[in-house]
């Protein structure tokens, strides 16, 4: 029963290729900062608004309930099912892209309509060894996060190589 | 070829006037700034203050003008501009997506276009803006940046392949059936009540006496006229907006034009077409009437830019031939896949859940406060619920040849023709409970300055949206 939600709950013909699962920890880290925030914030709005304003206790609480209800989702919930639905796939003519948390969004971007593919990277990512591959068409953008570094720049160079083969008028 | 030369100086004033418009507020506040005594009171500051602006304006205006050059030659238009800061400019041929004319009341007064040169460009002004050329002027300049070779002067004019005009008869449904009727019709509602105080009270009661016994009819009579008033007036806007439509196919290009007191003239090469759009508004359904637009790419920043008019009314049974006519590229889908009847669900939730949750509030807040009959928002549920189920039942997608079709519903019934080699990239998308009952929704993007657009379907069955995905594949 469970292994059948299981099962429906994923999208069929998934694209091969997970990224790094160090991404996870990338994550994570980013996870706790935000949820650091949010607490801050939380604790912040409790004194000012029931002690310095004088409203009701609850109102406080429930801040601070959320506040925290907010730390294992943003520390490990979300960045497993991440993690989890992260895919991606290099075909000759065309690039498969799928990712979400609740909604998952499949991508399919034909080789013909790539302009151009970059590679960046943020502190964190760079300091696991990460990098990510960005892609874009003449009207939308996607992005692999998380790659390994060589990994990235293989992809980038098999991309720029296949799409400039054809010239199909935009 | 041709040397460096100026606008037509009607242009110093277009900009002055426009600008004095626009500025009249700033001239009221700096005369209430200006203290009472300097130029004898309110009103002589204030003609003070907007005749310094005027003059003002007027004085950049004219710099604007002196020092704004332009210069065209085969394939190239080239302009020079800026009174302190220069800018030089030069399009080629190549980069040209399309050039549109219009002219307004004033500039056809004096035989002047407004030429627009656009280019593919992502930055916002990365066009030619010509506001005051005589027609003409801005012909020739077109006819330089088209021709691909000079073209002698014996060879035949171009002859279009298709043209199609409006026709009249739709007109008064269309006037009827326009956004605009309801507004028309407040508007007139209003001015006979202020008309109405002014009426001699003699008058009034003898006719009021000689109708009084059948009060109920003048009532209606009355709202009968203002109606037919209204209408009258509607159809006139209408007429005025969009007479001496037409729309001619050329091998590469179309160009279409309309208008009396505002001439619009729009050049679309069929190269930079994306998609075809067939609209059809709550009110023109019942009557079979659709508007149709183009979305073109390399267009302006502004949505009017973008998309421009491909035929501002025909009845749907027509759109098939008007195609087969003008644009036999693209072709309306003969069979389509509707969306599953479990969708229809997922479908009234979204449109009566918000509205619900709104009428819920209202009739709580309602209670609080005793306003009597707080059962009355519950009839909004009605259209919700209605718009809901048609949503669900005009959604479809189809896929023939290399075009993909989709027809939804917002409020409007839209139906979109894209080829597959416009489409950017193709998106299936499913939240959880997408998933569990099996259905997708489709995203198609295409190019359509300065980002990208997209249109999307929901709640397709997973199998119908996967066969979309490997027509859309190229492996």
């Amino acid at each position: 029963m469970l292994e059948n939600l299981r099962e429906r709950l994923r999208m069929d013909n998934e694209p091969k290729e997970s990224i790094d699962p160090r991404a996870r920890k990338v994550w994570m880290i980013g996870g706790a900062i935000g949820s650091a925030i949010v607490l801050m914030i939380v604790v912040g709005f409790f004194f000012l608004v029931t002690i310095g304003y004088g409203a009701p206790d609850w109102v406080g609480w429930t801040a601070i309930a959320l506040g925290v209800a907010y730390v294992p989702w943003g520390v490990f919930l979300s960045p497993w099912l991440r993690m989890r639905f992260w895919r991606y796939e290099l075909r000759e003519n065309e690039m498969e892209i799928q990712h979400g948390i609740f909604v998952i969004k499949r991508h399919l971007i034909p080789m013909v309509r790539v302009q151009y593919v970059d590679t960046e990277h943020g502190p964190l990512m760079r300091y696991f060894g990460l990098t990510t591959l960005s892609i874009s068409t003449a009207a939308t953008k996607f992005a692999i996060p998380a790659l390994p570094k060589q990994r990235a720049e293989e992809l980038r160079g098999e991309i720029a190589t296949l799409a400039r083969v054809s010239e199909e008028d935009v | 070829m041709s040397d460096l030369r100026r606008q037509h100086p009607l242009l110093i004033l277009l900009d002055t006037g426009r600008g004095l418009i626009s500025n009249l507020s700033f001239a009221l506040i700096i005369a209430i700034s200006l203290p009472d005594d300097m130029f004898g009171g309110f009103i002589g500051n204030a003609i003070v203050a907007l005749l310094a602006m005027f003059g003002l304006s007027a004085l950049f205006n004219v710099l604007r003008w002196y020092f704004f050059l332009y210069r065209y030659e085969e394939g190239m238009v080239h302009i020079r501009q800026g009174v302190l800061f220069k800018r030089e400019r030069t399009i080629k041929r190549d980069r040209v997506q399309s050039m549109n004319t219009n002219a307004n009341v004033l500039q056809q007064a004096f035989g002047l276009v407004t030429l627009q040169i656009k280019t593919a460009g992502v930055s916002v002004d990365a066009e030619v803006n010509l506001r005051a050329v005589s027609k003409k002027e801005a012909e020739s300049i077109k006819e330089h940046l088209y021709a691909k070779e000079a073209r002698s002067e014996t060879e035949p004019v171009e002859v279009p392949k298709a043209s199609r005009f409006l026709q009249g008869r739709d007109i008064w449904l269309a006037a009827l059936t326009s956004g605009r009727f309801m507004v028309l019709f407040s508007v007139v509602a209003v001015v006979y009540a202020q008309v109405y105080e002014y009426i001699p009270q003699s008058y009034l009661d003898q006719a009021v006496e000689s109708l009084s016994t059948i009060p109920l009819m003048v009532g209606i009579g009355i709202a009968l006229g203002l109606f037919l008033l209204t209408w009258a007036l509607s159809a006139i806007v209408f007429v005025i907006q969009f007479a001496n439509f037409s729309v001619r196919r050329f091998e590469d290009r179309l160009e279409i034009s309309w208008g009396v007191l505002k001439k619009n003239h729009v050049t679309v090469k069929l190269h930079r077409l994306q998609a075809v759009m067939v609209y059809q508004g709550v009110l023109r359904q019942p009557f079979g009437l659709c508007t149709m637009m183009v979305e073109v790419a390399g267009g302006g920043s502004k949505e009017q830019e973008r998309v421009s008019l491909l035929h501002p009314l025909i009845r749907r049974k027509e759109v098939e031939g008007f195609l087969r006519d003008i644009l036999p590229e693209y072709h309306l889908p003969s069979c389509s896949v509707v969306l599953p009847k479990r969708a229809l669900r997922r479908y009234l939730f979204r449109s009566t859940v918000p509205v619900a949750l709104l009428t819920g509030a209202i009739m709580i807040a309602f209670y609080f406060w005793g306003v009597p009959y707080s059962w009355v928002p519950l009839l909004l549920l009605a259209p919700a619920l209605l718009l809901g189920l048609s949503r669900h039942r005009n959604g479809s997608i189809s896929v023939e040849g290399d075009q993909l079709s989709l027809r939804f519903r917002n409020v409007s019934l839209v139906q979109v023709l894209i080829k597959r080699s416009h489409i950017q990239s193709l998106s299936l998308i499913a939240n959880p409970f997408q998933r569990l009952a099996g259905l997708r929704t489709a995203q198609a993007s295409f190019l359509s300055s300065p980002a990208g657009k997209s249109y999307s379907l929901k709640d397709l069955e997973a199998e119908d949206a996967q066969a979309v995905r490997d027509w859309y594949s190229r492996n």
